[in-house]
């Protein structure tokens, strides 16, 4: 849904994430683009080019904040330095609301890098809704939550991921980032119809979507961001559009990066379904 | 009794448990040809699909893992793999990985302890062990400074009562080489460590493994050097001072007074002619640079 309270009301349209190949062009071209999505674990820092581009792109465009390193899923406390940092970025920025990711990466204060799958249990469910509410509350600005795409499932777990993220963002009352290609990834690996998941998510709570390239190898597709998305991706957010409704869009292409206008140009496709969805979902 | 099995995640010590052996399990180093090490609770942690065992499911995130901070300690520390050459690099850096995971939320810090680890590491051959701890510092030092906070700038309106301070964004070092000469004429540095949510690098056993290109090897001579690594408009680039230079700048450090400083300096008067000329080049220099700074009120 467009303009919800879990994107602060806002309808921000087609977004790119800001990557370094390009800041000399963005900076120095200044192109017409809706909105920028900056991974803000790259941005706190206390100093140096990177806060000084940013400050040169916030004077023009507006930023939404994207993390990979709170990991709902961890149930241990978040960094308090970590959150310290983030709500100033949140100030810096004035982003209408901050997204990461439905997993885990750190376990007794050691940091894996990467955003690991979840046993879908409601014990898990409960953990991560808990820690949710508390960055939510903290950072005072409203937190979505993005579904992962994921290469393992465990034993323990007792409901599909679309119940946990039901589960999840009902005890949290957060909105949801809809990732529509880690659920064509995911629904590739594990063998379930990605039109269902898309269907069975409360679409009343999407905020934001994402759209990006895999890589499919013999055995199982790795969530790259290296290339467009594929057609039948695009067929899934089309989908997505019409159930949740005209929703802020952002294209992930963070490997092999192209020149910015190819990037945008890829970006810009979602606007032929964007544009011709009422605002209210049908 | 703890139980061995993960089949049921029912409170948050259970979650923890699962979570634990999962990272113990993709944290093993990785073996010959970056293969996952057989872990029997692997079985017990993840169930198979129709394509891959649960051993197989692990050992995409176990590579994922392997290949990411190592190619983080690749790009920071490029000068110590050229000097070490990659078979003994490669080996260094996975005992470092593994006595130290990274306990930052960013890759940027995941090196903090590698000077020192090379220094005491027996697997670094001993002729190039100061070597190899030296061009770490400066390249430690090279991510320090290239995200440091700027400085307050002094002003014309800055009084003599103004507390100096060196600029954040500059390091000083006393070395036995010249380790940074391994990194002139490569473009100046910049921490290349962009997060993205969801990247991977190539993990996959049927794709070639993407190892990081072989640089030339580069030898470096003893030589007495005194080295600044420091920002300039966005820019990382070295300098190299005098013996007095470096004291001098050593001495404000210390004291957050150039008044202090001078007086406690002892100069090789018999290289410096026209000292006061020479003293007032050195402030402009430093200046310009913005190496000089006002305290900032706390």
């Amino acid at each position: 849904m467009p303009a919800n309270r879990f994107n602060n009301f806002t309808d921000l349209g087609v977004g790119i994430g800001l990557r370094v190949p390009h800041y000399q062009h963005i900076l120095s071209q200044k192109p017409t683009v809706d909105w920028f999505e900056i991974i803000s674990e790259n941005f706190l820092v206390d100093g140096g080019r990177p806060r000084e581009v940013l400050d040169q792109i916030l004077e023009q465009y507006q930023v939404v904040m994207h993390g990979v390193s709170l990991y709902f899923g961890s149930p241990e406390k978040p960094n308090r330095e970590h959150l310290k940092r983030l709500k100033a970025l949140v100030k810096l920025t004035k982003t209408p609301w901050i997204g990461d990711h439905l997993c885990w990466g750190s376990v007794d204060g050691t940091y894996t890098h990467d955003l690991l799958p979840l046993p879908y249990t409601s014990a898990t469910a409960k953990a991560a809704a808990d820690k949710i509410k508390f960055i939510q509350e903290y950072l005072e600005v409203p937190v979505v939550v993005e579904n992962l795409s994921s290469y393992a499932e465990f034993k323990a777990s007792t409901m599909t991921e679309w119940e946990f993220l039901n589960e999840v963002v009902e005890a949290a009352d957060c909105g949801i980032l809809l990732d529509v290609n880690n659920i064509f990834v995911s629904s590739q690996n594990h063998g379930f119809d990605p039109y269902h998941y898309i269907n069975s998510v409360p679409h009343h709570r999407v905020a934001q979507m994402h759209i990006a390239g895999h890589s499919k190898f013999d055995r199982f597709v790795i969530d790259t961001h290296d290339s467009r998305p594929i057609d039948a991706v695009w067929k899934l957010y089309a989908h997505a559009i019409k159930c949740v409704g005209r929703t802020a869009t952002l294209l992930e292409w963070d490997a092999k990066v192209p020149a910015f206008e190819e990037v945008k140009a890829e970006a810009d496709k979602s606007r032929q379904w964007l544009d011709s969805v009422p605002d209210k979902a049908s | 009794m703890q139980s061995k099995t993960f089949d049921k995640i029912d409170s948050v010590a259970d979650l923890k448990r699962l979570q634990r052996a999962f990272a113990d399990v993709i944290r093993r180093p990785l073996q010959l040809d970056d293969a996952m090490a057989a872990d029997r609770r692997s079985d017990a942690i993840v169930v198979p699909n129709e394509t891959l065992s649960p051993h197989q499911r692990l050992e995409l995130y176990a590579q994922q893992y392997w290949w990411r901070i190592r190619d983080s300690l690749y790009e920071d520390f490029s000068g110590v793999r050229n000097i070490l050459g990659d078979t003994c690099f490669i080996k260094v850096a996975n005992a470092y990985l593994v006595k130290y995971p990274s306990r930052s939320f960013t890759l940027r810090n995941l090196g903090d302890r590698f000077p020192r680890f090379l220094r005491g590491s027996r697997d670094v051959p001993s002729s190039l062990r100061q070597l190899a701890f030296e061009t770490a510092t400066v390249e430690w030092d090279k991510i320090e400074v290239f995200d440091a906070v700027s400085g307050q700038p002094l002003t014309a309106t800055s009084s003599a009562r103004t507390k100096i301070v060196l600029s954040p964004a500059l390091r000083l070092r006393s070395l036995r080489y010249p380790a940074h000469s391994v990194f002139v004429g490569q473009k100046s540095a910049g921490s290349d460590h962009e997060q993205t949510s969801n990247m991977l690098a190539n993990n996959n056993a049927d794709v070639t493994v993407s190892k990081p290109k072989r640089l030339k090897r580069f030898s470096v001579r003893k030589r007495s050097t005194y080295l600044a690594t420091h920002r300039y408009r966005g820019q990382v680039y070295f300098k190299e001072l005098t013996k007095d230079e470096f004291n001098l700048l050593r001495l404000i450090e210390k004291s957050n007074s150039i008044t202090t400083a001078l007086r406690k300096w002892r100069p090789s008067k018999a290289k410096i002619s026209n000292l006061e000329v020479t003293v007032a080049a050195m402030f402009q220099e430093w200046g310009s640079l913005g190496w000089l700074c006002a305290k900032r009120s706390s």
